[in-house]
């Protein structure tokens, strides 16, 4: 049956699946977001709003990133109150392509997508669960620490404009019913973008949930500035151009591709290189929001930010 | 040397503020007074608190020792005396009950004995169990080794046994408040009051002209400082303690050193319990460290049940093993400084930080300082905060944070002994104390201060043990919009007078000891003292000569007699070219100005001037 903006997805107790895709993370990195993970699901079983939590793990490393033992290690954290899977894909699917498939595999009222060392607070499932209260929504999002994400979002009722997936909560029926991410165009960055606007397309609404607090471990130069890795640097040019094209924003389009000619350097030439090739190849998305109803291109951003980073 | 034999060198009278006069002052303050019970006297000597003592108490005097000098003076005057050798404990404990002969004993003294003994512990036994079937006091008194004279001394490589005193040359035990607590507490005595003898110039205060008992020199000041902050005994030249028997504790008479191996950080986090999601959030941060070597005291204020109820919850709710690293203490009284104080001693750590309970860190934040702490043992680990403004929400139910600001860094990257002497760059839980500030020299938090406490606590000790930096960012101090905290609780004259104060505290501390490079920098900032001030008067006078030389130039009179200087030049003469007047030095203008003023044309010109002036 498909679902309606006006209906509300939650259920007490809701069976949830949480998952992550590895890729070459440090085995004590995971076991901290393991540790953290499993008291929250403790604390949702014992306010009633979980049935059960299964973590699921999908690798996406050149080789497994966790041992037998480790695994076993790690299911022996929490025996009765968090069942984990592991799947290695033997193959790198990216962000998209690796939450699709263990979506696919997945059999719950919520899935809750992580990275791998993020690290959740206590309450955390119950507070991403209750935005769900509320009628018409269909995405909820946590608030990273120590950084705080800079996107802004309605003070009264944490609306906002996309959520990443860092840390964010989807019923699984409206994953499925739009499909999931398009693992066809976003690769690491972006997906989540597009996700979202997909679900406001649909009529729902994304919430930020301020309460609903994860550690995420960013650090900052000594200067006090980002500090993006050379694949960041590269994905999230692509997809800022795949982005923009496939919400029918051709006009940022080539204003990127402008300015990645004039100030860019050898990651968006690349990413320049790698769209050219793709729009010769006819394997852009079909662009969709034709009349720009939900998607947002604000000085580089996709959405409006509340101070710069 | 098993046995005591004491000379007429210790013949000394009875005064009210010498050891006598102490001992006697807490037996009258304890109300011993027995009619027709013993004091009994332990290694006497020549008795002189015998006489003071009896009038004072109404007890009998019996006097024991080895040394027959000194009984034969008591017997002498009338006192009741016997022979007696301190030696094992089991022939004491019977040589005293031969004495006491089953009549009541109101209190033992023994005073400046034990020292002399090889093994005191024995006599301390013994008394005890005598004192033990009378329900009788025991004073005890020896002199203090920890006397800032002979620590002094020992700095500067002196250890001289004198005749008497406190290293009289035939002590054979050197006691300190600790040595001898332990030492009773092993012989089941137990210390009911004090009256110590403070004496600032010790009999070792020797030679008297060595810089460090000469009261006006810096070292001598440095020097008391800083024995000062070790324990309360520095100027007590005998301990003199009244004690009663009780259980003998399972200690050894002597300390057993045990270096129990200590965690790395211990976490100081005052809270109010008013801000729960704040506490929620900083904890979560906890749990991501790289690093989890450390443990978390929150030291709740004036917490009503409510607010305490909240905190436990909080704490309740952690994952079991940093549940396990938290303690939750309570402080009801004083200000939030106190609460420092109570963290700080409860801290099991090798290294202490503050963290307020709306902060956060990031993931590296302990990492860093364990790596810090390695490379600068003992200093003060330093690391970097970047400041975000922060408001309370609230939507769904639920209160949370919403940052408003970007990262700021306002706050430099090294630690600078200098800049923080005028305004405070380190915010608390980016310094990491080692413990031995405050478990060792004693360091504690001013609680007259109600804020700018950490900046007096950094201020205090940086001098003492260094500051070692890194220049990572690995916390974020949240700066409140539009909510209560520390800046808008405390009114500005609150913040002016505690300034003032940690300000006023340095200037007068004795316990800085300047970082190398000190002497450099303060050359240079004198050197620099001035300089603007000078160069605006150089600059000023350099003006005035242009002006001067320029108006010579300008003037109506110059330019008529321009022809003179025609021919002048038709003759060969060089007169002054005005377009390099500015390329002079400030000599060479008043020198130009000269030679323009007693130039040819200067004076042809002075007719002219004279006759344009106005009369």
């Amino acid at each position: 049956m498909i679902a309606s903006p006006l209906e509300t997805f939650l259920v007490k107790p809701a069976a949830l699946r949480v998952q992550s895709v590895l890729y070459g993370n440090s085995f004590a990195s995971v076991e901290r977001a393991v540790l953290s993970l499993g008291r929250a699901a403790e604390l949702a079983f014992a306010s009633g709003m979980v049935s059960c939590v299964e973590l699921a793990y999908g690798d996406s490393s050149p080789t497994t990133c966790l041992t037998e033992a480790q695994l076993t290690h790690l299911r022996g954290l929490y025996p009765s109150g968090l069942t984990i899977q592991y799947d290695f894909f033997n193959g790198n699917l990216g962000s998209a392509g690796g939450h699709n498939r263990l979506a696919a595999a997945a059999d719950a009222d919520f899935i809750l997508m992580q990275n791998p060392d993020v690290v959740v607070s206590p309450r955390l499932i119950e507070t991403l669960l209750g935005a769900f209260a509320v009628p018409g929504v269909g995405m909820s999002e946590a608030k990273q620490l120590p950084i705080e994400h800079p996107k802004d979002y309605d003070p009264v009722t944490g609306e906002t404009a996309w959520a990443t997936t860092a840390c964010a909560m989807i019923p699984l029926k409206l994953f499925r019913q739009l499909g999931g991410f398009d693992a066809n165009t976003f690769f690491l960055y972006c997906d989540d973008v597009d996700f979202s606007w997909l679900v406001r397309l649909a009529g729902y609404k994304v919430i930020f949930q301020a309460a609903a607090v994860v550690f995420h471990d960013k650090r900052l130069s000594t200067e006090g500035r980002w500090q993006p890795t050379n694949s960041e640097r590269y994905y999230s040019a692509e997809a800022a151009l795949l982005l923009a094209h496939k919400w029918s924003r051709f006009d940022i389009v080539e204003k990127i591709l402008s300015d990645f000619a004039s100030h860019g350097d050898e990651f968006t030439s690349k990413a320049t290189a790698t769209f050219e090739q793709r729009r010769r190849d006819g394997t852009l998305p079909t662009p969709v929001d034709p009349d720009h109803k939900v998607g947002q291109f604000i000085n580089g951003f996709y959405a409006s930010h509340r101070y710069t980073l | 040397m098993s046995t005591l034999q004491k000379g007429a060198a210790y013949d000394n009278g009875f005064a009210p503020d010498n050891v006598y006069g102490h001992a006697l002052e807490l037996l009258q303050r304890h109300r011993v007074r027995a009619e027709g019970a013993l004091h009994v006297d332990v290694g006497c000597g020549f008795g002189r608190i015998a006489e003071p003592l009896v009038a004072a108490l109404g007890l009998t005097y019996v006097g024991c020792d080895l040394d027959a000098v000194g009984l034969n003076s008591l017997a002498g005057r009338g006192f009741e005396t016997h022979r007696l050798e301190l030696a094992d404990e089991e022939s004491i404990y019977q040589a005293l009950r031969a004495i006491v002969a089953g009549r009541p004993v109101a209190s033992i003294t023994i005073i400046d004995t034990l020292e002399h003994l090889d093994d005191p512990a024995a006599t301390m036994r013994a008394l005890r169990r005598i004192a033990a079937e009378h329900c009788a006091f025991v004073l005890i008194s020896v002199p203090n080794t920890t006397h800032r004279d002979l620590g002094f001394r020992l700095l500067f490589g002196q250890w001289d046994y004198t005749e008497t005193g406190i290293l009289d040359h035939t002590h054979r035990v050197l006691f300190s408040d600790t040595v001898l607590r332990q030492m009773l507490a092993h012989s089941g005595l137990h210390v009911v009051a004090a009256n110590d003898v403070e004496m600032t110039i010790s009999d070792q205060a020797f030679p008297a002209d060595h810089p460090a008992f000469q009261a006006g020199t810096n070292l001598h000041a440095l020097l008391g400082a800083l024995r000062n902050q070790g324990d309360a005994f520095g100027r007590t030249n005998q301990l003199v303690r009244l004690c009663t028997p009780g259980p003998v504790e399972a200690v050894q008479p002597y300390v057993e050193r045990v270096d129990e191996p200590r965690l790395f950080l211990s976490i100081v986090m005052r809270t109010q319990g008013k801000r729960s999601d704040t506490l929620a959030e900083v904890m979560t941060c906890l749990a991501g460290q790289s690093v989890a070597d450390f443990e978390v005291l929150i030291v709740g204020h004036k917490l009503d049940v409510p607010h305490q109820i909240a905190v436990e919850r909080i704490i309740e709710d952690l994952p079991v093993w940093l549940r396990d690293k938290t303690r939750l203490v309570r402080v009801d009284l004083g200000n939030r400084t106190r609460l420092l104080n109570v963290g700080f001693a409860a801290a099991r750590g090798r290294y202490i930080v503050i963290l307020d309970d709306d902060d956060t860190v990031f993931g590296h934040w302990v990492e860093t300082f364990a790596a810090l702490s390695t490379t600068a043992p003992g200093q003060i680990l330093r690391t970097v905060s970047a400041v975000q403004t922060i408001r309370r929400v609230e939507y769904n139910y639920a209160v949370s944070l919403r940052a408003e600001s970007g990262l700021e860094t306002p706050y430099p990257s090294q630690f600078d002994w200098f800049e923080h002497l005028r305004v405070n760059y380190s915010p608390g839980m980016t310094l990491a104390f080692p413990r031995g500030l405050f478990h060792h020299l004693n360091l504690s938090f001013d609680e007259s201060l109600t804020t700018t406490e950490d900046w007096d606590y950094l201020l205090q000790t940086a001098g003492l043990v260094g500051v070692a930096s890194a220049p990572d960012i690995t916390a974020i101090y949240r700066r409140w919009v539009g909510a209560e905290s520390s800046a808008t609780v405390h009114s500005v004259e609150e913040w002016e007078h505690n300034f003032t104060s940690v300000q006023a505290k340095i200037d007068n501390s004795a316990l800085i000891l300047w970082p190398v490079g000190t002497t450099r920098r303060l050359r240079i900032m004198l050197d620099n003292i001035g300089v603007p001030e000078r160069r605006v008067a150089e600059f000023e006078a350099r003006m005035e000569a242009l002006r001067q030389v320029n108006n010579i130039y300008l003037s109506s009179t110059w330019r008529l007699t321009a022809p003179v200087r025609l021919i002048g030049r038709l003759l060969g003469r060089q007169p002054p070219n005005p377009a390099v007047a500015w390329s002079l030095s400030t000599q060479e203008l008043h020198d130009l100005a000269s030679a323009l003023r007693s130039s040819t044309s200067w004076r042809l010109g002075a007719a002219m001037r004279r006759i344009a002036r106005p009369r």
